[in-house]
């Protein structure tokens, strides 16, 4: 018996060959040698100096490092939730049997695959408070909007809009696969019994498709606390330090200002928020995560 | 005298060498690193690499060039990888902090050896001297260099009966005209036409702080003194452009709309004379070039250059010292500087061919400003401390924070910068 | 006609209603970036705005393939895409089968540290990553783009292993009846009903390894061993800013992705079938 055991868990492992050596080879080395770094005062070109914990230290009393933080969070407050509703929302649509729904899920998608670097000029100029067309849209059911990019309160609105647009595509197509291996028997079944459309939604949707929200609120959650490319491209962090996300700030103490065991310290109180998240998350799932 | 002969035997020597060296000596390759666009490294082969190399057939250099936006990123992992270039690009804000490092090649003792400096533009060559700007060493050789210069629409200074800038003008004859030539036209409340454009970037905000008498850093470099009353009075007047005079845009009004003089939305416009390439385009209004205007103090023009590094790690200094001069001194005007920046050779910029005559703009404007020239304060973390002061002052120009708070915040925030070294 | 039949009506009109609201906002922005990518430069920003370019600057396209060896580019990108696509689906379909219903030792440890590596920001590894790729002699060559790929990845793993788990229990049990090995299990059962999620990975991936930037930058030198994304920046000056090239490139760099979307989305389709077959 015992060995019947052994034996399986050594054929199980044949299947994690590939993803074992990956670990070992591509990241664990560099994780580890990132961490070391953050002892260090470092700038790559010259030699590494031990400073014990002066980075965190530094890291802890930085005003800048704290409105990154705070940013980071508000940003990821927004996007999450904004992007699974909508992305389940789309995927629902574009799942009926209706036609033109292809043009439709190739529209929802498109963002996903265009450049950020061209997306953030045609933001900018959208978002424009006096000739942008936001605004103007907006103009014409009576509101006057706000400046949105160039204003330090509605800038990060700004920026969660054009991310959840960017990319809620990307999860609108996972969702689509889950909906795709929902059993129609299973709606039938639900019809014959009067249940009405958001019946259905609510009662067999949402339930079967729990462990690809799982899936989706865990990805959105990595991916807004570590959010970079935005507001690299659309903001550099303005106006007045409005989006200055801890990513950004990283980026820029690596490759910017010569600081990389500053830049690496900071990753790792960054890695340690999205550990403790993620912790919440897969402790919270079996509350609302239906597994057959 | 003695200076001329030294630089004639060196180059009889390394012609000498080449000739005599020719097929039995081993060839030098130089790796080269700038950042570029497709078009810029098509001429920089073309215009400097294959010229330069035919000249001098044992070396050889390999370009590679990646986007700005990437630069300093590749640049260090090629130093991460102990394989640095030998010859790269360097931008002005780094020049402090990489020689700092010890990274970069003291030129002086080249420069001294083989040119002369009357021959050169020295005001923007003190933005790459280390440590002091004034008695410091090259530590990158600057190629061509741009200045911040006001462009002017002229048919909307016709149409609005004001006289054109010239070189004597003040901060306040252009707020005059700024006011003679905003206009709403149809009287929608709305402004059509701005008499004046220009962005609280470092180089208006630095050149205004040293007209109006401030000052941006100490002269020791160690302490931020922007708020001194002079400073104050300098960023109040910009802000007021905005906000009291409202003959300049917000932030709120420009954001994300491109230049607003290049589309014909502004009279006038402060920004970098490299933007002649992009002006000339225009056929829809006639325009020209003047001098920044002059505040209270002072009149402080701000130059700074392109220039080119040599790695203290290369093996090869004296070739790749061969490459930076013939880069600086191909007689000719290339096309990866153009038109658009002043050669640092004073001969090649002072030239028909460069200065040419018979079209828009006036470039004896540039000349006439080289008196007034300042580099910037480029000095160590520029990087860091210049956007900090821009993320701090930027409330202030939204109107959003009396100018007095947004210079405590912001000196505040430049000196933590200064401080953490 | 009858109640039920004018309230089906009434939704299809509905939803069609939100479909097309929805579509123009989405739609608006990429619109603009086609219409700037026939515009002359200085006509970008003009306004008011003109969605119709004029005169239509189809030379700018030709200009973006004038400069660079673009046709080299697409292949590299190409060959790089693909290659990373079957590595990366392959290896993580394994893992991801191995870490969902079995039980063995360090299971959990397996799952929770590959996905502790997605928690790592990536700009801190960028140099020490860099070094392996050194030490391994890869440097201007295309295998740190692709080698990689064919040793797991979390994102992938993770993505599929929900996937799996969203299967039927009964099938591992139907299938342990029969007599099936473990193996057959998984390449006759488990990957034909995921056609679905492997038809999403393998878009994710190949759009990723398609747009990556940052890897191609750093690991080559030889500008004609660049990939096409990196070819597009190319075109950002310092100074100049070429917007009406960039919409252009940005505009040629998207439809590689679009057609490889397309060619999944069948399979997200086909995908219904298959749901309808098992039971």
């Amino acid at each position: 018996m015992l060995r019947k055991r052994f034996k399986s868990t050594i054929g199980i492992y044949g299947y994690l060959v590939p993803t074992i050596i990956g670990l070992i080879l591509f990241n664990a080395g560099a994780i580890v040698a990132s961490f070391v770094l953050s002892f260090y005062k470092y700038d790559v070109i010259t030699p590494a100096k031990w400073i014990g914990l002066d980075n965190y230290r530094w890291v802890l009393n930085s005003k800048l490092f704290w409105t990154a933080v705070n940013n980071t969070f508000k940003f990821a407050a927004g996007y999450i939730p904004l992007s699974v509703f909508l992305a389940l929302g789309l995927a629902i649509l574009v799942n009926e049997r209706i036609k033109g729904v292809g043009l439709f899920r190739t529209i929802f998608y498109l963002p996903v695959v265009t450049s950020m670097v061209g997306v953030s000029m045609v933001f900018a100029w959208l978002f424009n408070p006096y000739y942008g067309l936001v605004n103007y849209v907006l103009g014409l059911f009576k509101i006057t909007g706000p400046a949105w990019l160039s204003s330090p309160q509605w800038a990060m609105p700004a920026v969660i809009l054009v991310s959840v647009w960017k990319t809620v595509g990307y999860y609108m197509v996972i969702y689509l696969a889950a909906l795709q291996n929902i059993s129609p028997e299973l709606y039938e079944a639900a019809q014959i019994d009067g249940a009405n459309r958001w019946a259905q939604i609510r009662h067999i949707t949402i339930p079967v498709v729990s462990s690809t929200t799982f899936f989706v609120v865990i990805m959105c959650t990595m991916s807004s606390l570590k959010i970079f490319e935005q507001v690299y491209v659309m903001t550099q962090g303005g106006p007045a330090n409005s989006t200055v996300t801890v990513n950004l700030l990283i980026y820029r103490n690596a490759f910017e200002y010569l600081r990389m065991g500053r830049a690496t310290s900071m990753a790792y109180f960054l890695f340690a928020a999205i550990m403790i998240v993620t912790c919440i998350q897969f402790l919270g799932q079996r509350w609302w995560v239906h597994y057959e | 005298m003695r200076r001329t002969l030294v630089s004639f035997l060196v180059v009889v020597a390394v012609l000498g060498f080449a000739v005599v060296g020719y097929g039995q000596e081993e060839k030098v390759v130089l790796k080269y690193m700038t950042w570029v666009n497709a078009l810029g490294a098509e001429w920089i082969q073309e215009d400097f690499i294959e010229p330069f190399q035919e000249l001098y057939p044992h070396i050889e250099i390999q370009h590679e060039y990646v986007p700005f936006a990437e630069y300093w990123r590749k640049l260090m992992t090629t130093y991460a990888a102990g394989n640095p270039p030998d010859l790269m690009h360097m931008s002005v804000g780094y020049v402090y902090d990489y020689a700092d490092r010890g990274i970069l090649l003291n030129l002086e003792p080249y420069f001294t050896r083989d040119l002369s400096l009357e021959e050169y533009y020295a005001q923007p060559m003190k933005a790459v001297r280390y440590p002091n700007m004034e008695t410091g060493d090259l530590y990158a050789m600057p190629y061509a260099f741009v200045m911040s210069v006001l462009h002017y629409n002229k048919d909307m200074f016709d149409a609005a009966g004001v006289d054109y800038p010239t070189d004597d003008w003040t901060w306040d004859d252009l707020l005059a005209a700024a006011k003679a030539l905003t206009k709403d036209f149809d009287g929608d409340g709305k402004i059509d036409q701005w008499g004046f454009f220009f962005q609280p970037n470092y180089y208006t905000l630095d050149a205004a702080i040293y007209s109006f008498g401030g000052r941006v850093l100490s002269e020791d470099l160690s302490t931020a003194i922007f708020d001194s009353p002079e400073a104050e009075a300098a960023v109040q007047f910009l802000v007021d452009l905005m906000w009291e005079h409202k003959v300049s845009p917000s932030p709120q009004v420009y954001h994300g709309i491109g230049n607003l003089f290049e589309i014909g939305n502004a009279a006038m416009v402060i920004g970098n004379m490299a933007d002649l390439d992009v002006y000339r385009n225009i056929d829809s209004f006639d325009w020209d070039v003047a001098m920044v205007p002059g505040g209270p103090a002072t009149k402080v023009v701000r130059m700074w250059p392109d220039s080119i590094a040599i790695a203290s790690s290369s093996k090869h200094p004296e070739e790749a010292w061969e490459y930076v001069k013939f880069m600086i001194n191909s007689g000719k005007i290339d096309r990866y500087s153009g038109q658009r920046k002043m050669p640092i050779y004073r001969g090649l910029a002072e030239s028909d061919e460069w200065m040419e005559y018979d079209k828009v703009p006036d470039k004896s404007v540039y000349i006439r400003a080289m008196e007034y020239g300042h580099p910037l304060d480029f000095r160590p973390n520029w990087g860091e401390w210049s956007a900090a002061r821009e993320a701090q002052l930027e409330p202030a120009f939204l109107g959003q924070m009396p100018v007095q708070e947004a210079i405590r915040n912001a000196v505040e925030a430049v000196q933590e910068v200064l401080d953490d070294n | 006609m009858n109640r039920s039949g004018m309230h089906k009506t009434r939704s299809l009109i509905l939803r069609y209603v939100v479909l097309i609201v929805l579509g123009v906002i989405f739609a608006v922005p990429f619109l603009w970036m086609v219409s700037s990518s026939l515009k002359r430069g200085i006509d970008v920003f003009v306004f008011p705005p003109k969605w119709i370019p004029s005169p239509i600057m189809w030379s700018n396209y030709s200009e973006l393939f004038k400069v660079l060896p673009f046709g080299r580019f697409f292949w590299n990108s190409s060959y790089v895409a693909l290659l990373s696509t079957f590595g990366q689906v392959a290896s993580c379909a394994l893992a991801a089968y191995a870490l969902s219903r079995p039980k063995f030792f360090g299971r959990e440890a397996i799952f929770y540290i590959l996905l502790a590596t997605m928690m790592v920001p990536g700009q801190v590894t960028i140099i020490p990553r860099f070094l392996i790729m050194r030490s391994l002699g890869w440097l201007d060559t295309h295998l740190p783009l692709y080698v990689p790929h064919f040793f797991g990845g979390a994102f992938g793993t993770f993505m599929l292993r929900q996937f799996f788990l969203s299967l039927p229990r009964e099938l591992d049990d139907a299938a342990a009846i029969d007599g099936c090995g473990r193996l057959r299990t998984f390449l006759t059962i488990y990957l034909p009903l995921s056609k679905p999620a492997l038809a999403t990975l393998s878009l994710f991936i190949f759009m990723d390894s398609w747009n990556d930037l940052l890897g191609p930058i750093i690991y080559l030198s030889t500008p004609k061993k660049m990939t096409l994304t990196v070819g597009l920046t190319f075109f950002q000056g310092q100074y100049a800013t070429d917007w009406h090239l960039l919409m252009a490139g940005a505009v040629v760099s998207i439809i590689p992705t679009i057609i490889v979307y397309l060619l999944a989305q069948k399979h997200f389709v086909s995908g219904i079938m298959v749901g309808s077959v098992k039971g």
